[in-house]
């Protein structure tokens, strides 16, 4: 490596990382509208194009270490990938729907297996969605790679989920962690390892504590208010109105906003823990995150897509890469530059998440 | 010129001279000759970085070129235009495409699958359809519950439905019901089933005007236009969804008022069929059409009357009432009463008969 007979600074062994973004928010209201109207004249079918060219601007905004990130992926690609989980999962589950309700009521018994089997489907659906978008995502030409298999994580996912439906919920900060430590763990830019280590720099169960307790209550009240209203509508004989409705539905809206504001804190607290345990040979992350700042985003990106009737969802999107990117640093070195090229990843994306609508981008 | 050239093997970049000539855009590393790369001019993209500079790529290929925006398309040779335009280009052909493909996709929905349930509709098993009944009247048994069945004045509404649906020629045995709902309006469920609201039976001001509404609900079925909706809906719903999939918002809304839309326009000639059959239902059972007539006219009138507010569901449904009415007019015969006073005022109130009294009673009813 000889960097002194070259214009540009050819990086040596070891460099630390420094996050920048130029990320304009208010840029991407003109592609919103661009791919919202597009959407309706093709019957949404457009969909899948303009979720990649509002990735691509993202990433291409997203730099390191003064390089720009590169969004990949194809709009083709997610469309197939839709096709496929139609075919593999849609026709299936329609196919038993219609037994149920043509040929006899005992398939409904197939009913429980194949909801078991769609909390595993999901789990895989999260899983190909980080396989799909990081094999998509190049920096210095060079692109990230999630290896481990995709059922597994499924697997996995039923079994915590299992776990904190039994224990009411109280083991979700653990199955959070194992998660990421399952996709963390086995992610890796060009042929280097990214690895896990839980740092428990962050306390998640005091937040998490506030979060359940104060939902719990919301839900007990929640249920107090409705009841009493419903009780007192079935016992007039007349058919609930309209007006009864909207009640219900605010009192719903009430309930998600207290949710919100109550696991704020909780939700900062997971993802500093889950940068901070983040490695790339010795490159450790702060992500500096924290409960008030993430409320404002998420209560600012709610109303952004409500107001908008979901026109301005990539704003929204725009908005909170920007975020996590701001408050996003590194501290020591690693050796970027003798990265080499992973494989090629998968050749669709995302169709299984697309049917479950689990894709966190 | 010089450029930044990332060879997609490893993440160091390589200071390379580049050059065209031939239309062909070659890079090499001044440090290592052996380092470098050979691209067809034609198949080179522009993308713009942040910085301003432009990342070059081609095809599928792993490796960027990163070259100054000004100084890469004056060796091009192509202006700021061209490469929008070419940008643009395959973008149109995408747009179009889609727009092909979404209304096809309409087509088959607003088109093709109403064309579709009505052989369908007559080729579906009776046996079929009843379970299928069956099971949507469960459904509905939900939202609007059913009055007390086992009383005189259910006996009488049924016996009257069962008259007609034998002077008809349905495949399924009639049973009318009537529920609980805040409308005035009646349903035929496939499989024979037919749902009449309390509001409905209020609004009648004889057995001669329900007779009128039960025999136009026998004709849907006895035409099976229940299953015919059944599909219709069935097949467009599968459809839209399957194309719409999960997460848009806006878009999935219009598609759904659109095909309400498609669906009343097309309810329509089906509706005149029923009033058609419904009058030579009632003509053979010796009824006067003059019930249809009077029921249909008071609904079209509906403005003079607050209490008929409840029957916006039924315009909804039933499309052109007032013209509806008059056809029935015309159609005035004699005939004789389809029930007598007495069994009409038994039946009339058919769900204001409510449970054995409980400690706290329900009694409801307007």
């Amino acid at each position: 490596m000889d960097g002194a007979t070259s214009p540009v600074t050819t990086p040596t062994a070891g460099e630390s990382l420094t996050f920048g973004q130029t990320i304009e928010p208010r840029a991407f209201i003109g592609l919103s509208l661009k791919n919202g109207l597009l959407n309706i004249v093709t019957l949404t079918l457009y969909r899948f194009w303009g979720k990649t060219e509002v990735r691509r601007r993202v990433w291409s905004n997203i730099t390191l270490n003064g390089e720009p990130f590169e969004y990949t992926g194809k709009g083709r690609e997610l469309f197939l990938g839709f096709l496929l989980a139609t075919l593999l999962v849609g026709v299936p589950y329609l196919a038993l729907i219609l037994a149920i309700q043509f040929v006899s009521a005992m398939f409904t018994l197939l009913l429980l297996p194949v909801y078991v089997a769609m909390v595993v489907l999901i789990g895989m659906a999260i899983f190909m969605t980080y396989r799909y978008q990081a094999s998509r995502t190049i920096w210095r030409g060079v692109r990230f790679h999630l290896s481990g298999k995709a059922s597994s994580y499924g697997w996995s996912y039923l079994g915590y989920a299992f776990v904190s439906g039994i224990t009411l919920g109280w083991y979700a900060p653990v199955m959070t962690m194992k998660l990421a430590e399952r996709i963390w763990g086995e992610m890796s830019y060009g042929d280097q390892r990214f690895s896990w280590a839980r740092a428990h720099k962050h306390n998640l169960f005091g937040p998490y504590a506030v979060a359940w307790v104060i939902g719990l209550v919301g839900y007990i009240g929640l249920i107090a208010t409705i009841i009493p209203a419903a009780v007192g509508s079935a016992r007039t004989g007349a058919e609930p109105s309209v007006l009864l409705f909207f009640q219900f539905y605010a009192y719903g809206l009430v309930y998600a906003l207290i949710v919100v504001l109550a696991s704020a804190a909780y939700h900062a607290a997971v993802l500093r823990e889950i940068a901070a345990s983040i490695r790339i040979a010795e490159a450790r992350f702060v992500l500096d995150v924290k409960g008030g700042a993430l409320l404002g985003l998420t209560l600012g990106n709610i109303a952004i897509i409500v107001l908008s009737l979901g026109f301005l969802q990539p704003v929204a999107m725009a908005r909170t890469v920007k975020f996590l990117i701001a408050r996003l640093s590194s501290e020591g070195a690693v050796a970027l530059a003798e990265a080499r090229q992973a494989p090629r990843g998968p050749k669709t994306g995302e169709g299984l998440a697309d049917a479950f609508d689990v894709s966190p981008f | 010129m010089n450029g930044q050239l990332y060879d997609g093997r490893v993440a160091r970049p390589w200071t390379v001279e580049v050059t065209v000539s031939g239309g062909r855009v070659v890079a090499r590393a001044i440090e290592d000759p052996a380092v470098g790369l050979d691209w067809p001019l034609d198949a080179v993209r522009e993308a713009s970085r942040p910085d301003g500079r432009y990342s070059l790529s081609c095809g599928d290929e792993d490796a960027r070129l990163v070259v100054d925006a000004e100084a890469w398309r004056t060796l091009a040779g192509r202006s700021i235009q061209d490469i929008a335009r070419r940008g643009r280009g395959r973008e149109w052909r995408l747009v179009g495409g889609l727009v092909a493909a979404g209304v096809a996709v309409a087509a088959v929905v607003f088109v093709g699958v109403p064309l579709a349930a009505r052989p369908l509709a007559l080729h579906t098993p009776p046996a079929l359809e009843a379970r299928f009944g069956a099971n949507m009247e469960k459904q509905l048994s939900v939202p609007f519950r059913a009055c007390r069945t086992d009383t005189e004045s259910a006996t009488l509404l049924s016996d009257l439905g069962a008259r007609l649906g034998r002077a008809a020629n349905a495949p399924f045995p009639i049973r009318v019901r009537a529920v609980r709902a805040p409308f005035v309006n009646a349903f035929a469920l496939p499989g024979g089933t037919i749902l009449v609201t309390q509001p409905l039976i209020e609004e009648a001001r004889g057995p001669d005007e329900l007779a009128a509404v039960l025999a136009h609900e026998i004709a849907h079925v006895e035409r099976r236009h229940a299953m015919q909706a059944a599909w219709r809906a069935m097949g467009a719903g599968l459809l839209l969804d399957a194309v719409v999939g999960g997460g848009s918002g806006a878009g999935q809304q219009l598609i759904v008022l659109a095909g309400g839309f498609a669906d009343h326009r097309f309810s329509r000639a089906l509706e005149a069929e029923a009033d058609d059959r419904a009058i030579q239902i009632l003509r053979t059972e010796n009824i006067s059409t003059r019930g249809m007539a009077d029921f249909f006219g008071r609904l079209a009138h509906r403005g003079d009357d607050p209490r008929l507010r409840r029957a916006a569901e039924w315009f909804q449904t039933h499309p052109d009432t007032a013209g509806r009415a008059d056809k029935a007019r015309r159609a005035i015969g004699p005939g004789q009463p389809s029930l007598s006073d007495r069994d009409w005022a038994v039946l009339d109130r058919v769900c204001r008969i409510t449970d054995p009294p409980k400690p706290k009673s329900r009694n409801n009813v307007r």
